[in-house]
């Protein structure tokens, strides 16, 4: 591991992060643009990516785009909307075979650089609106996104639980936003949306592979110049900061569905994890607690008591909360809670051993290696990385960090848990 | 022990292929540039295993179905503790599952990566169950069947293939059902684990960052010479004609879902795979994203993004699948059926062909970027009687005529069928 992070400036709030990495036989380059997460805008930044992947001012026709991408050897180009915190981030990516490994040693790499940033500085924006069929059809499609949340159920009862614990504020936000917020979306408005973007939105591009260099990263900076030479950007400057949210009381909200498993969701407010120290404490608490297949949750509620398949719990260390799911009869709801919290006090009362200490240690550090193997995982990685701040081009701070968390750092740090939610998604009758 | 390296000059990388004296055949495909290695240690047995003789023994037996799920949950369970807290003290990340055709067990690290193989190596060739823990796993088991019946992914998946197929155990959920589990006991799973964990029916698979020499050496030590046995698998006859066209059923989702199949024509294992490859160009041109198909349904809105295809590939069976969310899936499926007819009839343009192929080569050298699927990808084309290589040769080598032969071969849309899962009313 001995790569390095370049980052370069690419225009106002606008940056390039490199990083050369001959090991992969793709190259991934992700432009992020990242955007306060509000419930006013959310549905029509939601609804960009998925009109940008399917066109551009130069290719606007969806066919002609999708042929000219297979012939650029089945070059992906994605278009993502993901969560930050308080901030909504709408990714574009394209993921291209390298030079190398053609069939013909056609070179690759700078036309779909170009390509990317065609896609994402000009748009199929004609007279001030999107084509009017391609907006009522990529609606359709956000409609479909926003409403086939449902389908998969243990992440429906997530967000249940995640929205439960932010009420009104802005992280339970949706990120693809809300049905009702679709219809009123028109050509013009969805342009002006894109607008929005292009002059408000904080912009990190994220390049990582063989071919990640100066040419590249030129494409991008001489695109992002020609495209604000007539706007007026003023950039947001995002801050990743947050307070802890401590419950008043538990709250406790039953749905009713028609399945055979219930779902259930326990929330919990935590204390923010404010750098990569605490960060490490939160790793190695969460594999103890519940993440990994020896940890307390997985060893007593599945292996002991067998009450369910998953019991998990994951940790949004940065903002603060920390969810605990399982599948589990309805019946079982009590039996389930008092066992998941039974084993909270048991960590946070340090009834953990070295050995769980050091297993813990070492699962974290595996994962955290095995990022560099991917270049889906690196672009995470690195994104992440470069929201909070830091600037490495690997995890090996946070590995030196996670070999030297104590167990007094993992109670001290389990004790700022607050139950505050209690979501359960149960079959009929089931329910309160 | 016979060892071969077998290379591939487009990608200038190889690997090891060892006839172990055991019987095991160990594939080892070192990459030092990565950061970690991923093994898998897999048996040729999977859910549709359901009915076999051994080659000592003259009478076929049938089990319980989804014994084969259950018994890979049971295999973690060791004389002195289990194997994920063996795997806790190397750090390994080790996991397991069950198909059709294959269990495979799996551990993925950065460090110690011996430590962990002696564990995966000892596990799985050292079963140990007993009434009381075989009893444990029915709960846990019933959760597991519980949350795929609320998946409606899966749902809409396995009544495609009992639409589909008539009498193939394919049709059966892989970890079968609380009914057919609670048949299960310790003695039924030692049978069919001594017919199907023979090393001889079995491969280690091994990529990424690791010494081969160790890992052979530790084989060395561990691995016994197994019995000299076959298992003969009963023969399915399974009629050409589908089950029925249609099957349509309400749950609780937002959207209504549907696959599309096509019945294929089974070949011999190998030929499946190679056919596979080509059935994946051939999907590509038919709805790929380029293609006329997709965008006249996505234009009349019929499909969304969801949409997507795969080929199912198997020992003695082959089949196609186009999936997703429509307002009105027959439609949807009708044009499927037309445009297939239509590509028969008129055969294939030759810069569709190029241009999906190229674009499917694009994929398959993904393959090679990561320890996981490299090992994968190696111990499945070795169950097929493949190179793991073969892959990008079958590819690049193929021709349109080929293509149209197999596609005249293969599609018959009077062997199709659709499933949907719709909203409840």
């Amino acid at each position: 591991m001995a790569m390095k992070l370049i980052r370069t400036q690419a225009g106002d709030g606008i940056f390039v992060n490199l990083i050369k990495d001959d090991r992969f036989k793709h190259d991934r380059i992700a432009v992020n643009f990242i955007l306060p997460l509000a419930r006013e805008t959310a549905t029509g930044y939601a609804l960009l990516p998925f009109l940008m992947q399917r066109g551009y001012a130069g290719c606007s026709d969806f066919t002609a785009f999708a042929r000219k991408l297979d012939e650029l050897y089945g070059a992906t180009v994605a278009g993502k909307v993901s969560k930050a915190g308080n901030y909504q981030i709408i990714t574009l990516t394209i993921t291209h075979v390298d030079d190398r490994y053609t069939l013909n040693g056609e070179p690759l790499a700078e036309e779909c650089a170009r390509l990317l940033a065609e896609i994402v500085t000009m748009p199929a924006i004609e007279n001030g609106r999107f084509d009017p069929e391609a907006v009522a059809t990529e609606k359709n499609s956000l409609a479909d996104t926003i409403a086939a949340e449902v389908n998969d159920k243990r992440s429906y009862a997530v967000t249940r639980c995640t929205e439960l614990l932010f009420e009104g504020e802005p992280l339970a936000v949706k990120q693809y936003g809300y049905a009702e917020d679709v219809d009123a979306i028109t050509p013009e408005s969805a342009a002006a949306c894109y607008e929005a973007m292009l002059s408000t939105a904080a912009v990190e591009i994220t390049m990582i592979g063989p071919s990640a260099g100066e040419a590249v990263t030129g494409i991008f900076r001489e695109a992002f110049q020609k495209a604000l030479e007539n706007r007026n950007r003023q950039p947001i400057d995002p801050d990743f900061e947050m307070e802890q949210k401590i419950p008043t009381e538990v709250r406790r909200v039953t749905e009713e569905m028609d399945l055979t498993q219930g779902k259930m969701v326990m929330g919990f407010s935590l204390l923010p994890a404010e750098d990569k120290k605490a960060q490490a404490v939160s790793r190695i608490a969460t594999a103890i607690y519940g993440s990994s297949p020896f940890s307390k949750l997985f060893m007593n509620v599945r292996e002991k008591l067998s009450l369910c398949y998953y019991c998990a719990s994951r940790t949004m260390a940065s903002y603060g909360y920390m969810l605990v799911d399982c599948g589990i009869e309805s019946a079982n709801q009590e039996k389930a809670e008092a066992e998941i919290l039974h084993q909270l006090d048991e960590v946070c009362a340090g009834n953990f051993t070295e050995t769980e200490m050091e297993n813990a240690r070492l699962a974290v550090v595996n994962s955290l290696r095995t990022v560099t193997d991917s270049l889906s995982a690196m672009s995470s990685w690195l994104l992440n990385e470069i929201l909070q701040g830091g600037d490495s081009a690997d995890p090996t701070d946070e590995i030196e960090l996670t070999q030297a968390v104590t167990a007094e750092e993992v109670r001290d740090y389990m004790r700022s848990a607050k139950l505050s939610v209690v979501y359960l998604l149960a079959g009929p009758g089931k329910g309160e | 022990m016979k060892k071969e390296i077998i290379r591939s000059q487009r990608l200038g990388e190889e690997y090891i292929r060892v006839e172990h004296p055991s019987g095991l055949t160990i594939l080892l495909y070192p990459t030092p540039k990565l950061a970690s290695t991923y093994a898998l240690f897999a048996t040729k047995y999977g859910s549709i295993d359901n009915s076999f003789r051994r080659s000592d023994e003259s009478e076929f037996v049938t089990v319980p179905e989804g014994i084969a799920h259950y018994l890979e949950h049971k295999m973690f369970d060791c004389k002195d503790g289990d194997a994920f807290s063996k795997y806790a003290k190397t750090g390994a990340n080790a996991n397991a599952y069950t198909s059709f055709d294959k269990t495979a067990y799996l551990f993925s690290c950065t460090d110690h990566f011996e430590e962990s193989l002696r564990i995966l190596l000892e596990f799985v060739t050292e079963p140990y169950f007993t009434e009381a823990s075989v009893a444990k796993e029915q709960g846990i088991i019933g959760q597991e069947i519980g949350m795929y019946d609320d998946d409606p992914d899966w749902q809409v998946y396995f009544n495609l293939l009992g639409a589909l197929y008539q009498e193939h155990p394919l049709r059966i959920d892989i970890a079968g059902t609380v009914e057919t589990i609670a048949r299960i006991d310790a003695d039924l799973l030692y049978r069919c684990y001594d017919c199907f964990y023979n090393l001889h029916n079995m491969v280690l698979s091994v990529a990424g960052n690791f010494d081969p020499d160790a890992a052979l050496r530790l084989c060395d030590e561990i691995l016994q010479p197994a019995a000299p046995i076959t298992v003969e698998r009963a023969h399915v006859s399974e009629p050409e004609a589908v089950r029925t066209h249609r099957v349509d059923v309400s749950m609780p989702v937002a959207t209504t879902m549907f696959q599309v199949g096509f019945k294929g024509v089974s070949a011999d294992e190998k030929t499946n795979y190679e056919n596979q490859i080509i059935d994946e160009v051939i999907n590509e041109i038919v709805a790929g994203e380029g293609s006329a198909l997709y965008r006249e349904l996505y234009d009349q809105g019929l499909i969304n993004n969801t949409f997507g295809t795969e080929v199912m590939c198997g020992r003695d069976y082959m089949a196609l699948i186009f999936g997703g969310e429509s307002k009105d899936p027959d439609k949807v499926y009708e044009a499927i059926c037309r445009e297939f007819d239509r590509l028969k009839t008129e055969g294939v343009s030759a810069a569709d062909f190029e241009r999906c192929k190229k674009a499917l080569y694009g994929k398959y050298i993904g393959i090679f970027s990561s320890s996981s699927s490299i090992a994968t990808v190696m111990m499945e084309t070795h169950f097929f009687g493949l190179g793991a290589f073969d892959v990008l040769e079958v590819l690049s080598g193929l021709t349109l005529e080929q293509l149209e032969a197999r596609l005249r071969e293969n599609v018959d849309t009077a062997r199709s069928a659709l499933s949907i899962v719709r909203p409840m009313a």
